[in-house]
């Protein structure tokens, strides 16, 4: 009944579609076919609510947990004002200041922490099986939310106790495998000019072998915040 | 340069060893009926401890508390006191197959454990001189065969880097965290409010929930030492190295160490087992990047120090003493005031018991191994054979 849709594309499946008139959120829709699917969600699209929801995801991404409201708003507005435009929406997201905020504000996700582990120590390649392995392991099975709402973007979602101690056996694994060309005092330094603690700059300094360092960076309060 | 070879384990023996602070490995090959293993401490082990000079006058006033350990230990002559917890190595010993040298260290004089483990694996005269293993040097040394072998360590430790072909092997589980990084993280987040209230509670789950995988019951050792005497046999690897952590004992040293060792000893121990009647060609050397001060600080445990003692064991070791020249623990003796003071070549001792072991020519394997060092070959009698 889809015909030979190429792969990645929208396909209307005209045999799954209830013929009919239909009222959706006050308003009714007499279209048929396709045409009546589009009308529906041109209007969900234009909708303040759904101006607010992606403002809100955005700002929570990038801006903290609590995003601040007025970067909401603004984002919201920009949304509306470009008829739904997400450059424009983009735009106005890197122009604000919020986002630039000098302290990190998010907990990384697993993923997130992976991938700049991983981008740390120089990895250039990570066998599928080690990093779907890795992945799971943290809590982040790929591809696999357990909801059709997708992963959640909040620190009570992965900042929990015993992911963090997943998350520092998985960092002294990482260590391991950097190997002895990394020299973890020298990367700390790199990678947080400027911003490096005392606490954790000493801890690195003091560990027992140049891996056990490695894998403190890795689980510092720097590194485990983005 | 280096090519590796890695083999990740699928399940057999690999994963039963995947435990808590578990000793890694790296092999080579040569082609030579006798066996060489090292083995690193990492984190500067205590060598008063470990061989007490319990014989020394300044001993107790200086170690206090800690002598009670020594009590029930072997005693290596009239000076010396192994610690109990190494109860096969003192059978060995018994057996003229281990002996130790004290007051040694490597040319390093700081404190800083990466750059004294850098100096103790590459051979070097200061750190980050020398970007290959001496390990690595003496393959070349020995008569010529491709190095092949299976590992057990995620990747080749500094020692065994070079131009010489050795391989890694990669256990496949996640490994638990040592006690010492779990311990460290504490400090590391004791200032972070989020980071230090989540992971409170976590081990305090952990606490209650008992760590099956402690360090120190002795199994993890063995099961290491059995694998590596395994790996030794037959067709296989000639040359390996173990690592072990867990050295650093700033504080509750008694504890940890009486744990450490006892992991060390069944790692000895396992060794000898596994490489039956190659056990007469084989010679251990067990050394650390440096030791710890005289006098114990105010936790329990003891600072990073300069000397410390290496251990020498095998059927090929002419055993059953301990070699030192001892330079005294009164406050003139120490180094600085405050640490054993090294008074033979972590260096020589290395590539005189290797050219002894292997019947190379000792200033030659002197200035392969060492290539930076002034010295010459210990030349006491080592090895039997």
């Amino acid at each position: 009944m889809l015909g030979n849709a190429p792969a990645g594309e929208f396909q209307f499946a005209d045999l799954l579609h209830e013929p009919g008139d239909r009222t959706i959120m006050g308003k009714r829709y007499g279209q048929s076919g396709e045409a009546q699917a589009r009308a529906v969600l041109i209007d969900l699209a234009a909708s303040p609510a759904t101006a607010k929801h992606l403002a809100t995801k955005l700002a929570r991404h990038f801006a903290g947990d609590d995003p601040p409201p007025a970067l909401v708003d603004r984002l919201s507005k920009a949304y509306l004002a470009s008829n739904g435009d997400l450059p424009t929406l983009y735009r106005t997201l890197i122009e604000s200041p919020e986002p630039w905020a000098a302290q990190p504000v998010k907990f990384k996700t697993p993923w997130e922490w992976s991938v700049s582990a991983l981008r740390a120590v120089g990895s250039r390649d990570l066998p599928a099986q080690a990093a779907a392995g890795l992945l799971k392991q943290l809590g982040q099975p790929t591809w696999q939310p357990g909801s059709p709402a997708g992963w959640d973007d909040i620190a009570a979602s992965w900042a929990a106790p015993e992911a963090l101690v997943l998350r520092v056996e998985a960092a002294q694994r990482i260590a391991d495998r950097a190997g002895p060309s990394v020299d973890a005092r020298a990367l700390a330094e790199k990678l947080y000019p400027g911003s490096l603690s005392d606490g954790t700059r000493t801890a690195i300094a003091r560990a027992e072998s140049p891996a056990e360092g490695l894998a403190l960076l890795l689980v510092s309060p720097e590194f485990v915040r983005r | 340069m280096l090519s590796r070879r890695s083999f990740i384990a699928a399940g057999s023996t690999a994963a039963a060893l995947a435990t808590l602070g578990f000793p890694s490995m790296a092999f080579a090959k040569a082609a030579t009926d006798r066996r060489f293993v090292f083995i690193i401490q990492r984190g500067a082990a205590d060598g008063l401890h470990i061989v007490a000079p319990t014989g020394d006058p300044a001993y107790a006033g200086l170690r206090g508390d800690f002598g009670q350990d020594l009590a029930t230990g072997t005693k290596l002559g009239s000076f010396f006191t192994l610690h109990p917890a190494l109860a096969e190595t003192a059978r060995m010993v018994g057996d003229k197959q281990a002996l130790f040298v004290h007051a040694v260290a490597s040319p390093y004089r700081d404190r800083s454990h990466f750059d004294g483990q850098n100096v103790l694996e590459t051979g070097g005269a200061a750190a980050y001189r020398l970007r290959d293993g001496w390990m690595n040097r003496l393959l070349g040394l020995l008569p010529a065969e491709e190095a092949k072998g299976l590992a057990l360590s995620t990747t080749v430790p500094m020692a065994l880097r070079g131009p010489r072909e050795v391989s890694s092997y990669a256990q496949s589980q996640l490994p638990s965290p040592t006690d010492d990084l779990l311990t460290r993280v504490s400090a590391l987040y004791a200032s972070d409010q989020q980071l230090h209230g989540l992971w409170s509670a976590a081990m305090d789950t952990r606490m209650k929930a008992g760590d099956p995988m402690q360090a120190g019951n002795g199994q993890n050792g063995a099961a290491v030492g059995a694998l590596a005497a395994k790996m030794l046999g037959g067709d296989g690897a000639r040359i390996a190295m173990i690592e072990t952590n867990g050295w650093d004992t700033h504080s509750a040293q008694r504890g940890r160490l009486n744990a450490q060792l006892r992991s060390l000893d069944q790692t000895l121990a396992a060794l000898k087992t596994g490489l039956g009647a190659d056990w007469a060609n084989t010679l251990v050397i067990v050394a650390t990047e440096f030791g710890r001060t005289a006098k114990p600080n105010g936790t329990g445990g003891t600072d990073h120090g300069q000397a410390s003692a290496a251990m020498l064991l095998g059927g090929a070791v002419r055993g059953g003493s301990v070699i030192a020249d001892w330079p005294g623990l009164s406050t003139s003796a120490l180094y600085e005031g405050r640490d054993l003071k090294p008074t033979t070549d972590l260096d020589a001792l290395i590539a005189g018991a290797l050219s002894q072991h292997y019947g190379l020519e000792p200033a030659r394997a002197m200035a392969t191994l060492f290539p930076e060092s002034r010295g010459s070959a210990f030349a006491q009698h080592l090895i039997a054979a």
